[in-house]
């Protein structure tokens, strides 16, 4: 039986086309980093949305917010999954974060008989 | 989003419709990236596939521009004067006059009647950020809320609307309600076209026995 890693579906939805005028939540928990490096992946090769978002967040919140040291993967691959289990394995301490996009969070649980790690909601 | 040839279709959205289902399939159909991907996925659900039956069908490998371009630097294309191509971030073509969006909605798109047409139809290319399970909660909430704060600078909406995205900045609960919706959505949409695809290969076993 495979240890199914889990993958939360947290933090901000970014982009999107739909009407979803959702708002911001207002919480000001000014919570600690465990370090001061951030690691984003992008489950895609370089060059399209998720890749341009990425590099977006890792100049606007990560350099110019939180003066930490940021690394951009990106780790393409079986439609974003091996990009995912990834981040699902991953050490926190250099904060990890993925650039999510339907493939990974939403549909390929459905196409794929093996799923390396749980999105969740399943 | 779906896209067709601008120029050589001048008619409403709902001709349009008429003549894809009416019209004999030519060359591949439109070329999607990869099987199983958003626009293919868009384009089972949308019953685009329809019309090529040996073709765009849902989760087959038949002959397709999916195929084809696997892997290679295919964007989505529309070729034919009834081909459609479901979302795409096509700007520069919309921009020089050669492609022509159908939107699901009214200010990105040519027609608010696509919803009139298909009510209900829902088909997003969304992006948003994820973390490990095990992040501590109070910290993915500080991200959160960085996060979306950037996407409300002018600059970065600019950037954004150049890209055709439009920054939604939800909380976590929302985004995870939402990821939840696609996921109950593309499961009854990848389940249909795989039992369509496997009737359709029972089919042609069982015109193929016929025949021997």
């Amino acid at each position: 039986m495979r240890d199914r890693r889990t993958v939360l579906m947290e933090l901000s939805a970014l982009a999107a086309a739909a009407g979803l005028g959702l708002p911001v939540s207002s919480a000001h928990a000014q919570a600690p980093f465990l370090s001061r490096s951030v690691r984003i992946v992008v489950p895609y090769p370089a060059g399209g949305g998720t890749d341009i978002l990425g590099r977006l967040i890792a100049d606007h919140n990560c350099h110019a917010q939180w003066n930490h040291s940021v690394v951009v993967e990106n780790i393409g691959g079986a439609a974003g999954n091996i990009g995912a289990a990834n981040v699902a394995r991953s050490s926190l301490m250099a904060t990890p974060l993925m650039v999510a996009a339907p493939g990974p969070i939403s549909t390929n649980a459905f196409l794929y008989k093996d799923m390396p790690y749980g999105p969740r909601p399943s | 989003m779906c896209w067709s040839r601008a120029k050589t279709f001048e008619g409403s959205f709902k001709d349009l419709m008429a003549l894809a289902k009416s019209s004999t399939p030519q060359g591949d159909g439109p070329p999607l990236p990869g099987p199983g991907g958003t626009a293919h996925l868009s384009a089972a659900y949308f019953g685009i596939g329809r019309r090529h039956q040996d073709g765009l069908h849902p989760l087959s490998r038949a002959r397709t521009g999916h195929e084809r371009h696997r892997g290679g630097p295919c964007r989505h294309d529309v070729r034919h004067a009834h081909d459609l191509a479901p979302i795409a971030p096509r700007r520069p073509h919309q921009d020089g006059g050669r492609r022509q969006p159908w939107s699901q909605r009214r200010r990105t798109g040519r027609t608010g009647r696509w919803r009139r047409l298909f009510p209900g139809y829902r088909a997003i290319t969304w992006f948003g950020l994820v973390a490990p399970p095990n992040t501590p909660s109070a910290l993915a909430e500080r991200i959160n809320r960085d996060v979306a704060e950037v996407l409300r600078r002018p600059e970065v909406l600019a950037k954004l609307k150049d890209m055709q995205m439009e920054p939604v900045g939800s909380s976590r609960a929302e985004a995870e309600k939402f990821f939840a919706e696609e996921a109950a959505l593309w499961g009854k949409v990848i389940e249909d076209a795989r039992s369509r695809y496997n009737r359709s290969r029972g089919d042609a076993v069982a015109r193929e026995s016929k025949h021997a």
